[in-house]
């Protein structure tokens, strides 16, 4: 190996140690994540009547924004964020959520529902493990 | 619509393609729509309120009175040049005054030094600063511009401008100007009509010169409307009495008779005058509040433009016309004028409080006018015959005799909501109307009511339903006057419930009334007020609950029994209890003894007309005298007027009455103070007892007759020969055939009673008994009478009648020659089916691509389409080229109409009157043989990736063991009560799972158990939080996922749930018949097959995989909504 070498190794080494050491998680990174919240759009009602009895759903604009927002991140998961992870479970039909780590999982979940909106769903859907 | 509307313009014509339908039929053209009107409301030409999914030819009116040079605009375009210039925070004193000074300069010169002066400054941030003011500037100029301008678009669709359009323009722009004119005045001839404009404006100067320059145009309109073919004399009367301050109706009356022939004339033109009247005053008011209204809000130091007036004023006319809420304009949202837009709206509501008779004079007008235009658009060109339909929709909707204190629309829906919350936004809106006209029609005297029905059933008739105004009024009179037309027995309630109406109302205006004319017309006025006005309020309010809860014809039944049983309206009680009546009361025991006792025995005096009137005849033996002449004898013989005539026939009465009772000879004796207190107690007791008790035999409702229709008025007869000898025809299956008609649309056909008689009488005329099948499908369903307007065959002219079934084929069997008349069309290509479909169509016609006039989606080349493919339908032999085949059938000679057969169960009964009802009465009992023992059935496992089928049970909703049976609640719109088959969907679904658990909870014993949330179910079908309660009930909580997240499902969730152990209770939108036309249904997910959900479907068996993106009759276009239930709880 030549001198040059040697220090090119050295200083690919160095950068790589930098680069870790920088970018490794720290615990205040949590709140300098933001996340975008999800835009509900506007209700389209389609009821077109029924020749064989079928009534409108009746929604209020919170039920409407609930399901709205529990149908999105049901199309979005499975979901692995830094401390956490969140998947359905059709069986027992709710969203199942993982810490990785209890505390900073439970701080990066809840400023995560707030960031993106989704904490307008009712706590029942989620099953915390 | 294949793609996005280029402009506005584009936008409007796929608008008006929707033929009256609802804008949310059509969803891609609702969010187009709607993006627009968002660009628009940026552009401050529209607000996104203007967006009337309901009505759409208001949205098109809004579109249409738009700049040219918006409508023409790419949709992309629009909005792009009004961003919000960037504001940057600048904090410089000295800009700020610069800048403030910059705005307020007048000159040029004036702008100019302090441009230099900003420009000097050197700060380039004082200097874009600076730009964008100039550009805010010319911002607000150009949106100053824009409304202008759109306004003055507006008022070019005014007279005035079209006229002054008329006189500059060309032969072919006169035509197009001359046809807008005659739109909205009725009059052909432009010039004539000029000249008579000028002619009124000539006479009257004086008189316009007093209103607003906008109003005047109107005005002169409507004088010159009314005005149309009368004397000379009598023009000069409607002028001056129009535009004088003072009118004395009576006497202008008075006058007019004396120069037109009959008093039915006389009485229209005065209220023509009325109206007149009426839209000088509310306009004037609606410009004064919203003048005051700007000048406060500038006061105030709000920042408003000019325009924010006009806007005020728009609003203030549409919550008068409404009924509703002065809604707060966009411009002053947040920016603290909602204050000063309440008191607006207060005075606006004095205005009409105290107006009240004025406002709906104004409202008359205005709805006339716009009926005018309507009928003139739809070709409706007897002027006579639109002004007989004016005046009588008029006086069923906007009529000031039956106008009462109104409640605010948003304070109505809210009651109604609290009462029902599973009612839509659209149901809530339907009822008010509906028991607004209710109120309206129930304080009318029965005869009165009954003629008003007759003429405008028989106007609307001469009109054609087809040409109807798309109008929200006109819907609700529509279906109202159909509702009384088509159910004599309603009507019969209807007429209990207006003479129980009538009593009351004598008794609360009466006190008012005589102190009005004793000179203490504020007291009278407040009483009036406090009983009548309450009571109209609530009524309206808790009518409207009703028929939310129950639908317009049950909803309107239990509203007439509930007035005649106890004189008051209920919400949520069934039967009322108190209500208005309380009111009354309470509001009774609150007024003078004078009051009290002069209001008992004027209710004595009405309820024991008998008693009076036979007492009288035995004291006209005894005398000799007339015991009714008093009141002739009084007014005319002894000159003293009508008033005291009356008032002295009514104590006449009152002392025949008492002498007829001798127990109160006695009483007379007794002091004129306690003598009445004593004829208040025992006639006021007596006469509410008889209210409550329902003794008094003329208000005793008739037998429920609500299920019976005159038999001339009866849609469910046919006149086939149902004993028409049988044939056989190469691949066609008779069950197939009846099978097919019964999913072609819901409602009762006649595909098995007339099959034979259609099939030997095509072989007997030589035609094709299959085409004949085929064409009796496809115009009628096989005669399904369900709707009013069925053409068996297709025969549309006017001597043959439609529901005629024997009519129909006679006139169909001759069209032998249909067709080859086309065949040798170069546009036809020798194609034998085009040809016939080009004549069958649109008559004389041969173009294969010429929309039809009635339905204009359809062209004899997709007509042709349709058949080729229906054909393999209901025949496996191949399409002929042809429709004449060799002469066969059976006792060709006898052939003739057969005996009347009835639909259903369905039978006649004679009244003792001597009329024919047909009655339909349920034979199948509701509650069927359930039993708590009975074992589960087993379901069918589907053969796939997943099943839960194993737990369904396929049960069919017109199973002959419970589809007949007719439901509790609101009636359907022709009349008839709703059944399981036309609209169990949703408990037969709910049956597939609980006859795994009880093979006898069948669907009637799941709606008609006690308690059930399907009880009261009706023919407008049940929702899923109905379906959530019943299967909780059968499984528990814990099985099924009461939690809204269901229903925001997809076919990806359906499969994963489905794979999870859940049966998925699932509501779509089914394309519902072979037009694709779209409607809701309930059907319950079972498994996963290739990839594809596989359903058991109570109703439609077209497919098992209905949500495989197949656009056909029986498959699901899009998914509502799901309910999950737990494949383990159900055992």
């Amino acid at each position: 190996m030549t001198k040059k070498n040697k220090i090119i190794l050295g200083l690919t080494i160095l950068v790589v140690i930098v680069g870790v050491v920088a970018f490794w998680p720290k615990e205040e990174e949590i709140n300098k994540i933001v996340d975008s919240p999800v835009v509900v759009p506007d209700r389209i009602i389609t009821d077109y009547g029924s020749d064989t009895g079928a009534k409108e759903i009746s929604l209020s604009e919170e039920q409407y924004s609930e399901v709205y927002l529990i149908k999105d991140l049901r199309d979005k998961v499975p979901i692995n964020r830094t401390y956490f992870l969140i998947d359905f479970d059709y069986g027992v039909n709710k969203f199942i959520v993982k810490y990785k780590d209890t505390n900073k999982g439970v701080a990066e979940f809840e400023k995560w529902l707030v960031d993106t909106g989704y904490n307008v769903i009712s706590k029942e859907y989620f099953q915390i493990k | 619509m294949s793609e996005s509307p280029k402009n506005i313009k584009v936008l409007v014509g796929a608008l008006r393609d929707l033929q009256g339908r609802v804008l949310l039929s059509n969803e891609r053209l609702y969010i187009e729509s709607r993006q627009v009107f968002e660009k628009l409301q940026g552009l401050k030409l529209a607000k996104t309120s203007d967006l009337d999914v309901n009505h759409i030819d208001k949205t098109i009116k809004v579109l249409e009175a738009l700049p040219k040079e918006i409508t023409e605009l790419d949709i992309e375009e629009l909005g792009k040049e009004s961003k919000e210039p960037e504001s940057k925070a600048l904090n410089e004193k000295e800009l700020d005054q610069l800048l403030d000074d910059y705005k307020k300069s007048e000159s040029e010169n004036e702008k100019g030094k302090i441009e230099e002066k900003i420009k000097k400054s050197g700060n380039k941030e004082n200097v874009d600063r600076f730009i964008d003011t100039q550009k805010e500037i010319a911002k607000k100029f150009k949106e100053e511009a824009a409304f202008e301008s759109a306004s003055k678009t507006r008022a070019k669709k005014t007279i005035m401008e079209l006229v002054d359009e008329f006189k500059k323009a060309g032969n072919d722009k006169k035509r197009e100007i001359e046809k807008e004119i005659y739109l909205i005045t009725g009059e052909k001839d432009a010039q004539k009509y000029i000249q008579k404009s000028e002619a009124v404006v000539n006479r009257n100067t004086k008189g316009l010169e007093k209103i607003n320059v906008d109003l005047r145009e109107k005005v002169s309109q409507d004088l010159i409307k009314i005005s149309e073919n009368q004397p000379e004399k009598v023009v000069k009367i409607v002028e001056e009495a129009s535009l004088k301050e003072e009118f004395d109706k009576k006497r202008t009356e008075r006058e007019i008779k004396k120069n037109v022939k009959g008093s039915e004339e006389a009485e229209r033109i005065v209220q023509k005058i009325e109206e007149i009247r009426a839209e000088i005053k509310v306009e004037g008011k609606a410009e004064e509040i919203a003048q005051i209204t700007y000048e406060k809000l500038k006061t105030e130091n709000i920042p408003v433009s000019e325009r924010i007036k006009v806007e005020l004023k728009e609003e203030i006319l549409s919550s008068w016309k409404e009924g509703d809420e002065i809604k707060i304009p966009d411009q002053l949202q947040g920016k603290g004028g909602e204050i000063v837009v309440r008191e607006a709206a207060k005075a606006a509501d004095i205005f009409k409080e105290n107006n009240l008779e004025v406002v709906v004079n104004y409202r008359a007008g205005e709805l006339g006018k716009e009926i005018g235009t309507e009928l003139r658009r739809s070709g409706v060109s007897d002027e006579k015959l639109i002004e007989r339909y004016v005046e009588v929709s008029n006086r069923l909707t906007n009529n000031p005799e039956t106008i009462r204190v109104e409640a605010k629309r948003g304070e109505i829906a809210n009651f109604v909501e609290a009462n029902n919350k599973n009612v839509g936004a659209g149901e809530v809106e339907r009822s008010i109307d509906e028991a607004r006209f209710m109120a309206k029609s129930v304080v009318m005297a029965p005869k009165k009511f009954n003629k008003a029905i007759k003429d405008y059933n028989e106007a609307r008739d001469l009109i054609g339903a087809e040409k109807l105004p798309k109008l929200k009024e006109i819907r609700v009179v529509e279906k109202m006057t159909s509702l009384f037309k088509n159910s004599p027995g309603m009507l019969r309630l209807m007429n209990g419930a207006q003479r129980m109406t009538g009593i009351f109302q004598r008794i609360n205006a009466f006190p008012g009334s005589l102190l009005a004319r004793t000179g203490m017309q504020k007291a009278g006025y407040k009483i009036l007020g406090k009983i009548g006005g309450q009571a109209a309020v609530e009524f309206v309010k808790n009518a409207a609950a009703v028929i939310a809860k129950e639908g317009t014809l049950q909803g309107v039944k239990t509203i007439a029994l509930s007035l005649m049983g106890k004189g008051a309206v209920v919400a949520g009680s069934g039967a009322a209890t108190g209500g208005a009546l309380a009111g009354v009361v309470a509001a009774f025991q609150a007024l003078p003894v004078v009051g009290q006792v002069v209001a008992v025995v004027v209710a004595a005096v009405v309820l024991l007309k008998g008693v009076i009137d036979g007492v009288k005849g035995v004291l006209s033996k005894i005398t000799g005298l007339d015991m009714n002449g008093v009141k002739n004898f009084v007014s005319d013989t002894l000159g003293l007027g009508k008033f005291v005539g009356g008032t002295v026939q009514f104590a006449a009465d009152v002392g025949t009455l008492l002498v007829g009772i001798p127990t109160f000879i006695g009483m007379l004796a007794m002091g004129a103070i306690v003598t009445p207190v004593v004829i208040f107690f025992f006639l006021g007791t007596m006469a509410y007892s008889m209210f409550q008790q329902n003794l008094v035999s003329s208000l005793v409702p008739p037998a429920d007759m609500s299920n019976c229709v005159l038999k001339s008025e009866y849609g469910g007869a046919i006149n086939c020969d149902q004993n028409a000898p049988e044939n056989s025809i190469t691949g066609v299956d008779k069950a197939n055939f009846i099978d097919i008609a019964n999913r072609w649309q819901s409602g009762s056909n006649f595909a098995s009673v007339c099959y034979n008689d259609t099939v030997n009488r095509a072989l007997c005329a030589g035609i094709n008994p299959t085409y004949a099948l085929w064409v009796w499908l496809h115009e009628s369903g096989a005669s399904n009478y369900s709707r009013d307007d069925i053409e068996d065959f297709g025969i549309h002219d006017s001597t043959t009648p439609n529901r005629n079934f024997d009519a129909q084929i006679t006139k169909f069997l001759t069209l032998t020659g249909v067709g080859s008349r086309c065949l040798s069309d170069p546009r036809i290509n020798g194609d034998f089916w085009l040809s016939w479909a080009t004549s069958y169509l649109n008559g004389y016609d041969c173009d294969p691509d010429k929309p039809n006039s009635i339905f204009p989606d359809m062209t004899p080349r997709k007509y042709a389409a349709g058949l080729r493919d229906q054909w393999t339908w209901i025949s496996s032999s191949p399409i002929p080229n042809g429709i004449l085949v060799a002469k066969g059938g059976k006792n060709c000679g006898q052939i003739g109409i057969g005996s009347t057969e009835y639909a259903g169960n369905a039978h006649e009964v004679t009244d003792k009157d001597g009329n024919v009802w047909v009655c339909t009465e349920n034979t199948q009992s509701p509650i069927g043989d359930f039993d708590p023992n009975s074992p589960g059935l087993g379901g069918v496992v589907v053969d796939g990736e997943c099943s839960v089928g194993e737990v369904v049970v396929p049960t069919r909703q017109c199973d002959s063991q419970w589809g007949q049976i007719p439901l509790n609640g609101g009636s359907c719109a022709n009349g008839k009560p709703g059944t399981i088959c036309s609209a169990g969907c949703g408990p037969t679904s709910v049956s597939m799972l609980t006859r795994h658990v009880n093979g006898s909870l069948t669907p009637n014993n799941v709606i008609f158990s006690r308690g059930s949330a399907y009880y009261n179910m009706g023919c407008e079908g049940s929702s899923l939080s109905q379906a959530q309660t019943e299967l909780v009930k059968q499984f528990g909580s814990e099985a099924v996922s009461l939690d809204s997240v269901t229903q925001g499902c997809d076919e990806k969730a359906i499969a994963n749930w489905i794979c999870s152990g859940k049966v998925v209770m699932v509501l779509a939108n089914f394309y519902r018949n072979t037009s694709l036309e779209l409607g809701g249904h309930f059907v319950m997910a079972v498994g996963v097959r290739d990839g594809k959900i596989v359903v058991q479907d109570p109703y439609y068996d077209a497919t098992d995989t209905p949500f495989d993106g197949t656009k056909a009759y029986g498959y699901a276009h899009d998914i509502r909504g799901c309910l999950l239930v737990d494949k383990t709880a159900v055992k």
